[in-house]
């Protein structure tokens, strides 16, 4: 445990900051202007304005930015290691192979929930600059942003595992950009979008206004394709960074 | 009796189907600066990686202080520093954050930083980036993180790789004084026999993956059994007399030449040219300087 915490602020020591800041604020400032245009469209009739603009908003962010973004930090924090030959000082010192993998999964996930942050307070800052913001049900914009964290997690343990995997900087981003691209065309589908991991993020953060618990989610894709995913590429991740030859 | 410190038994390792290290026995006693010798591609990294238990050995033991690696690799980890190849860290932080992230994982008190930055006389850059750093001085602020835990023992994997002269001689004093100062035991590694032969009490010589000696710098010159130099007018046809003889001789220039002979084998030989009329006006023994012995050691029979 100690190795964990140690680590964790060691990894948080090494990110580069500025770096990581713009980056996580290209996507959500984008998604905003798209969402500051959509106010100028026909909204329609039966839809709260407030609903409207989450969706517009929402939409380019989740399919594309979020899940993109998500596979250049996990590239960025495994990046010294490879280039200055960094793993083999992680691997020989006294802590645990495990404690490496634990906290570099920590902190892409804190990344990826900061961009969720960041996302909703940008919202927050159209909505308010736009003068609707007292009409937001906060309830089902946390929720989304809460789901689509939670329905990002196979692919940051998916994108990690390919980090360490590949020395290069350039390949794990390309496989996950390729990976996001069929969004477009499975986030429309009924049959293969609850399966494909990269569509997970966008199906989770449609705003649903009925009271559905902490989660926008499908219990069955909750459980086999987000919870099931994790744990497969999480362990796989983790027996493979454990066990492999460090040089 | 003096404890040791690394020993490994029956040590290999195979990549695919070649064997890249086989059967090495590396014995380092306390307190000796053990120089890890061989050509390139020969093995030395790859042990040293078992050693630090950053690759698996496909057979054969480990032990470092007497404890099984495998079983106590973070116990052992702790006691030991190390550099291996080129040095790592981080480009975009400072020397001294460099050395501030890995003093929080080591548990070793913040004054520490500032001694080992003054022990490789970093202290003036400490607060520059270090990919601004010249290549010795990355070496340096590698020694210095491998020196931050106090280490027992110091492995170091060609340190003077890439420094130019004066850096490197810098680097030979460095490592000789440890020992005495600071009581560690260091294992380093170098294709260049001159360089072991100033700081090592002790050599293990690998070739090809195998260990063809180890032992002190001086048994190493034991090793070379000196030749005898026959000079003789008429060399050729002396030399097919001796030859005719059953001993086994060569002609060079400077006269015939034969393996190590025991007194009466030279006294014999002496008399016999004699007798059949040729001039001997030398005889005389030669001993191999190290480097002969080394190249004699390593390219003997250099295929497999
Ligand atoms: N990951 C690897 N896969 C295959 N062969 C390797 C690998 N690493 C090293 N080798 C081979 O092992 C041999 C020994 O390499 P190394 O231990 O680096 O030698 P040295 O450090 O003595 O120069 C070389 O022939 C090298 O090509
Ligand atoms: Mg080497």
């Amino acid at each position: 445990m100690r190795d964990f915490f140690v680590l964790l602020c060691a990894e948080w020591k090494k990110l580069q900051k500025g770096l990581i800041l713009s980056l996580l604020l290209i996507g959500p400032i984008l998604s905003t202007l798209v969402g500051l245009t959509s106010l100028s469209m026909d909204i329609p009739a039966d839809m709260p304005k407030w609903i409207f603009v989450y969706q517009m908003t929402m939409n380019n962010y989740a399919w594309l930015f979020y899940p993109i973004m998500t596979g250049v930090f996990a590239a960025l924090i495994c990046r010294n290691e490879h280039t200055q030959g960094a793993w083999k000082l992680l691997f020989t010192w006294p802590i645990s192979r495990s404690s490496v993998w634990l906290s570099k999964a920590t902190i892409l996930m804190i990344l990826t929930a900061l961009s969720q942050l960041l996302f909703l307070g940008m919202y927050y800052l159209l909505a308010i600059t736009q003068g609707f913001a007292e009409n937001i049900e906060a309830t089902v914009v946390w929720r989304s942003a809460f789901s689509g964290w939670i329905a990002v997690l196979p692919v940051v343990a998916l994108q990690l595992w390919v980090s360490h995997l590949w020395k290069s900087f350039g390949v794990p981003l390309v496989i996950n950009i390729l990976l996001s691209i069929p969004n477009i065309f499975t986030a429309q589908s009924e049959q293969f979008s609850p399966w494909y991991p990269w569509s997970q993020p966008y199906s989770a953060m449609i705003p649903e206004p009925t009271e559905s618990g902490i989660l926008s989610i499908e219990p069955m894709t909750l459980w086999v394709v987000i919870f099931g995913g994790f744990l497969l590429a999480f362990g796989g991740g983790w027996l493979h960074t454990t066990r492999r030859d460090w040089t | 009796m003096t404890k040791t410190v690394v020993q490994t038994t029956q040590l290999t390792r195979r990549y695919g189907k070649t064997t890249v290290v086989q059967n090495v026995n590396l014995n380092i006693k306390q307190g000796e600066i053990y120089g890890f010798l061989g050509p390139n591609g020969a093995g030395k990294t790859t042990t040293i990686r078992m050693l630090l238990g950053l690759i698996r050995p496909s057979e054969g033991e480990i032990q470092l202080f007497g404890k099984d690696l495998h079983k106590e690799r973070k116990s052992i980890l702790k006691r030991v520093g190390s550099l291996v190849e080129s040095p790592s860290y981080y480009g975009h932080l400072t020397g001294k954050e460099n050395l501030e992230v890995a003093r929080r994982i080591l548990g070793v008190p913040s004054k520490r930083v500032d001694e080992v930055l003054e022990m490789v006389r970093l202290t003036q850059a400490a607060h520059k980036k270090v990919k601004q750093y010249s290549l010795g001085m990355k070496q340096r602020l590698g020694i210095a993180t491998a020196l931050l835990g106090k280490p027992e023992l110091l492995i170091l994997d060609e340190p003077t790789n890439g420094l130019d002269p004066s850096g490197i001689q810098e680097m030979r004093e460095f490592i000789k004084e440890l020992p005495r100062e600071h009581g560690m035991s260091v294992l380093v590694s170098s294709h260049l026999l001159s360089e072991i032969e100033q700081m090592a009490t002790q050599v293990g010589i690998i070739r090809n993956g195998k260990m063809i000696f180890q032992g002190s710098i001086t048994s190493l010159q034991e090793q070379s059994r000196p030749r005898m130099r026959f000079g003789v007018g008429d060399a050729n046809v002396a030399a097919q007399l001796l030859a005719s003889e059953g001993l086994s001789v060569s002609v060079e220039e400077d006269g015939i030449w034969t393996e190590s002979l025991s007194q009466q084998e030279t006294a014999h030989i002496v008399e016999h040219l004699v007798t059949h009329r040729f001039s001997v006006y030398r005889v005389e023994e030669v001993k191999q300087s190290l480097e002969e012995i080394f190249l004699g050691l390593t390219e003997e029979g250099e295929t497999p």
